[in-house]
């Protein structure tokens, strides 16, 4: 028999060894068992039937939707699935912040083969890619979507979605001209964020217009100038992220129009959507002074400008010319692809 | 644990030369990581925290602690010259395991250091700029930064113990082999639930085998998942096991003496 | 007598300091045999020269003993144990010919690394012997220089300061002569001088034949991975006084008989030039001339002739190209 002298530097420990040879062994064993005998826990996200989408439906703020799209059309995708459901929806945390914060709906594709619902699902929801996850407001619009990620992945994605969804939310209430439901939703994106957080111009702004349709003067004002005062000890490294500050002293009374329209040409990067939210702003404004006739020339202007009719103050003027009585189909903005704030 | 091969190595390291280029690269990285973690955005920061934590840091740091000094002989000038070291009392094992911890110490270090950094540059280019930087540092960090550490170690000292030219194949069919056998047997793997018993055993063979190249431990998906995964931390301490037995045995078997140059 | 007697005792208790039985070495699947077959035994305290050509399989058996290199066949033992056993490391000193040390340190720096490593840094007098190790060499004036920095000797000084610092009681030194000036190759015999003194024994591999046999007790001659010879440094010189006659005034034979009787030598060979005096090792060589002055023999000059390592070198090579010779006729043939 083989005996290795004692002391030997030149040789493998043998204790090194046992144990390299009983952990393989248990590796082993380990993988076998979990192949054939272990039984996967039952899934425990409880996964609801997709339903046509409700685009009226106005609670904005009520429990976003998850929708869950998967394919089995293919094995590639089925296993994509399996692992989303053995991994991701199987994790504790992940579980719970789903059941407890949004309704998760399960959409089953089958490639050319789905069903027409699961087809204008996901053509609703630009899902491109399967299996993803995608998380929507409860009238159906888009919020955030994520494909393949790891657990601590896809919880900071719904962690972001679920901030980003209540944004989401106001803007979608401004399309509604639902002024109180903006007002709430932009309060809440604010409230989300620490006290010395810089704040968006772009919320903050539509907030006090719609502060100003709900009749609170005084509360749009603060929550401009709250937004100008936070906002000062931002360092902007390019000139042009300054913008929309020149709109917010505007609708301050701090600049004439003139001005404005000035300013808004000086930032070169997106001088057209510049241009074009300036004379949303001042449009708004007009409409909130009671000089509804010069508002609606501007919004008109604005509503059917080609080149940023997906931008949301293009939406957004539309919008307030359907409160004011004018027809713009709605639903063909629903289907554009793209939205810009 | 050798303490003069554990000193060698440390000073080794942090000679001046090796001092600044890391702190040259290290400068960059904590900018690029503090600027990032300015962003209010959790993804933002997860990304940034797997970049701090991940394997490839531990990768890069520790087969650069550890590589140069055990790929080569006496040809490098900078090197160890080990046909003198190994005529000393110190047994291939212990030269082998004391890299480990070595090298898993030096990542470790680097790791707390480029994220105490990164950390600072956010806060104070928040204090700056915007509100809060965002915190990445949590009890998952801390035990994915330990299980990382210790595990890519193993397999960069595995790596390393093969003479140099194997050793730079060996690496490259690593990459491949992690790019293209997660795709293959990892995923298909979940297969098996469906499959018939011989594709089962296919697929638990295969996953043996995949299994080899796996070097860390996600602690967040083992503490949360539903069931302990069991296998996981096997595997992980196996392969712990299974790289320092196996640089153990190449460093016993080469022979490193000029006699054979 | 009590003496070789208490040493022979001695011997009996402790094993020798290397024994090597049958080794065989060879390189590319075994295409190349560096080492065929040796055997060797050194005895505790010896100072012991490997000699041979170049290629002979010096370093490979240096190698070898050291566990450094593995080997095909063969038993190696250091002091009874496996040559890569701790116990053995812990008392080996090593001299690599090729010294490429670690050139970030300084000589201090290396010395103590090299402390640590031989487990004498717990030692009292750590410090102390660092010190001493680099006046043994005489680099105590570059200690805080860095090792990129030296030239070749200085390596070979800071070499055998490594060695001497791990306070050895066998060790190995390859060609530790190799680059050093006169100076140097004074320093070296000093430190060979003293480690004999402390008994430690020491294998050395060398070139500087006449270095050797200054200082060395045994050899061994390789050649081709082949044991030659072995055996004591001072049976080889050799105990043959040459006396040449003074203008070929050849002596009387009796005469030449009765002097040589007088003085108890052998006469071994005589000629009109010159007779051979073979001495029995009582003798010496004034007894030698003054018995041949007292029989009025007229000298021209006597003196011994000194066949050293250099002639075994000189054999050697001389019936390699007789063997060359030889087969060079076989294929004519």
């Amino acid at each position: 028999m083989l005996t290795i002298e004692r002391g030997r530097t030149n040789v493998v420990p043998p204790v090194l060894l046992t144990v390299c040879v009983v952990l393989l062994f248990m590796r082993g064993v380990s993988i076998f068992y979990a192949t054939f005998y272990h039984k996967a826990p039952e899934r425990i996200v409880a996964w609801q039937q997709p339903k046509a989408l409700d685009k009226s439906r106005r609670d904005l703020l009520s429990r976003p939707s998850l929708y869950f799209f998967c394919d089995n059309s293919n094995q590639f995708n089925s296993i994509m699935t399996q692992l989303y459901d053995n991994m991701l929806f199987q994790n504790r945390e992940i579980v719970s912040m789903i059941n407890e914060s949004v309704v998760p709906i399960r959409v089953v594709l089958n490639g050319e083969k789905s069903d027409a619902l699961a087809k204008s699902l996901k053509n609703s929801l630009r899902v491109t890619n399967t299996p993803s996850a995608c998380l929507a407001l409860p009238n159906g619009a888009y919020v955030e979507s994520t494909a393949w990620q790891s657990d601590r992945m896809f919880v900071a994605f719904l962690h972001d979605a679920m901030e980003h969804s209540v944004r989401t939310a106001g803007f979608e209430a401004m399309r509604n001209t639902d002024w109180d439901t903006a007002c709430k939703a932009f309060q809440l994106d604010f409230e989300n964020k620490p006290s010395d957080e810089l704040v968006d111009y772009y919320g903050t702004m539509y907030w006090s217009i719609a502060l100003r349709h709900n009749h609170n003067e005084a509360r749009a004002r603060e929550v401009l100038q709250d937004a100008l005062k936070r906002n000062t000890k931002a360092i902007y490294f390019d000139k042009d992220d300054r913008w929309p500050e020149p709109c917010v002293h505007f609708l301050l009374g701090e600049i004439s129009w003139d001005e404005l329209k000035k300013r808004a040409s000086e930032y070169k990067k997106k001088h057209k959507y510049q241009a074009e939210t300036a004379q949303y702003v001042y449009a708004a404004n007009l409409l909130l002074e009671g000089k509804t006739e010069q508002a609606k020339k501007e919004l008109r202007e604005v509503a059917e400008n080609k080149d940023t009719r997906y931008y949301y103050s293009g939406k957004f003027a539309r919008a307030e010319l359907r409160g004011l009585g004018e027809t713009y189909p709605k639903e063909e903005e629903d289907n554009d692809t793209e939205s810009y704030d | 644990m050798n303490k003069a091969i554990f000193l060698f190595t440390m000073k080794r390291y942090l000679h001046w030369v090796n001092l600044l280029v890391g702190g040259v690269a290290l400068t960059i990285s904590v900018l690029l990581w503090g600027l990032a973690l300015c962003v209010d955005s959790a993804v933002t920061k997860e990304l940034v925290r797997s970049c701090l934590f991940g394997p490839m840091v531990a990768i890069v740091v520790s087969y650069t602690v550890i590589s140069p000094q055990v790929a080569n002989s006496q040809r490098r000038k900078d090197g160890e010259y080990l046909s003198l070291i190994f005529s000393r009392p110190i047994s291939r094992w212990s030269y082998v395991v004391t890299k480990w911890l070595t090298g898993s110490v030096f990542v470790l270090a680097i790791m707390a250091l480029q994220t105490t950094l990164s950390l600072a540059a956010a806060y104070i280019l928040s204090v700056m700029w915007r509100g809060h930087p965002q915190n990445i540092v949590d009890g998952y960090a801390i035990t994915d930064a330990i299980l990382n550490a210790f595990g890519v170690t193993a397999l960069v000292v595995f790596i390393a113990s093969m003479p140099q030219r194997i050793a730079v194949f060996v690496f490259i069919l690593y990459a491949y082999a992690v790019l293209f056998l997660t795709l293959l047997v990892g995923t298909a793997s979940f297969v098996s639930l469906s499959l018939d018993h011989v594709s089962k055993t296919v697929t638990a063979f295969g996953q043996m085998l995949y299994s080899i190249f796996i070097v860390g431990m996600d602690s967040y998906h083992v503490i949360n998942a539903s069931d302990f995964p069991v296998a996981s931390a096997v595997i992980y301490l196996s392969n712990i096991a299974l790289y320092l037995t196996l640089a153990t045995l190449i460093m016993s078997y080469r022979e490193f003496f000029y006699a054979n140059d | 007598m009590s003496n070789d007697s208490a040493s022979a005792s001695h011997e009996q208790q402790l094993p020798p300091a290397v024994i090597v039985e049958g080794l065989v070495k060879s390189y590319y699947f075994g295409r190349i045999k560096a080492l065929d077959g040796v055997d060797l035994r050194v005895e505790d305290g010896d100072v012991f020269a490997l000699i041979g050509p170049n290629g002979a399989g010096k370093t490979t058996l240096m190698g070898c003993m050291l566990a450094l290199l593995r080997t095909n066949r063969g038993r190696i033992r250091i002091f009874g144990k496996a040559p890569d056993h701790i116990d053995v490391r812990k008392v080996t000193g090593f001299l690599p010919e090729r010294p490429s040390f670690e050139s970030w340190m300084n000589a201090t720096q290396f010395l103590k690394f090299h402390q640590m490593l031989a487990g004498r840094s717990n030692d009292a007098t750590a410090e102390a012997d660092i010190k001493h190790a680099l006046e043994s060499v005489e680099l105590e004036n570059v200690s805080k220089r860095q090792i990129s920095k030296y030239s070749r000797g200085m390596l070979q000084r800071l070499g055998l300061a490594q060695v001497i610092i791990g306070k050895p009681r066998i060790c190995f030194l390859d060609e530790p002569t190799s680059g050093m000036d006169p100076p140097g190759m004074d320093m070296v015999r000093n430190v060979l001088t003293q480690f004999r003194k402390q008994k430690v024994t020491v294998i050395v591999n060398s070139h500087h034949l006449d270095e050797i046999e200054r200082v060395c007790t045994r050899f061994a001659f390789i050649r081709k991975g082949k044991m030659e010879t072995q055996e004591s440094i001072s049976n080889i010189h050799s105990k043959m006084m040459i006396a040449r006659w003074a203008n070929g005034l050849t002596p009387d034979a009796d005469v030449l008989k009765t002097a040589m009787e007088e003085c108890g030598v052998t006469l071994a060979d005589v000629t009109d030039e010159h007779c051979k005096i073979v001495l029995n090792g009582r003798q010496n060589a004034s007894n030698v001339i003054q018995s041949l002055v007292r029989n009025n023999i007229s000298i021209e000059e006597i003196f011994f002739d000194r066949r050293g390592l250099s002639d075994l070198f000189k054999v050697a090579k001389t019936n390699d190209a007789r063997r060359v010779e030889d087969t060079m006729d076989d294929e004519k043939r």
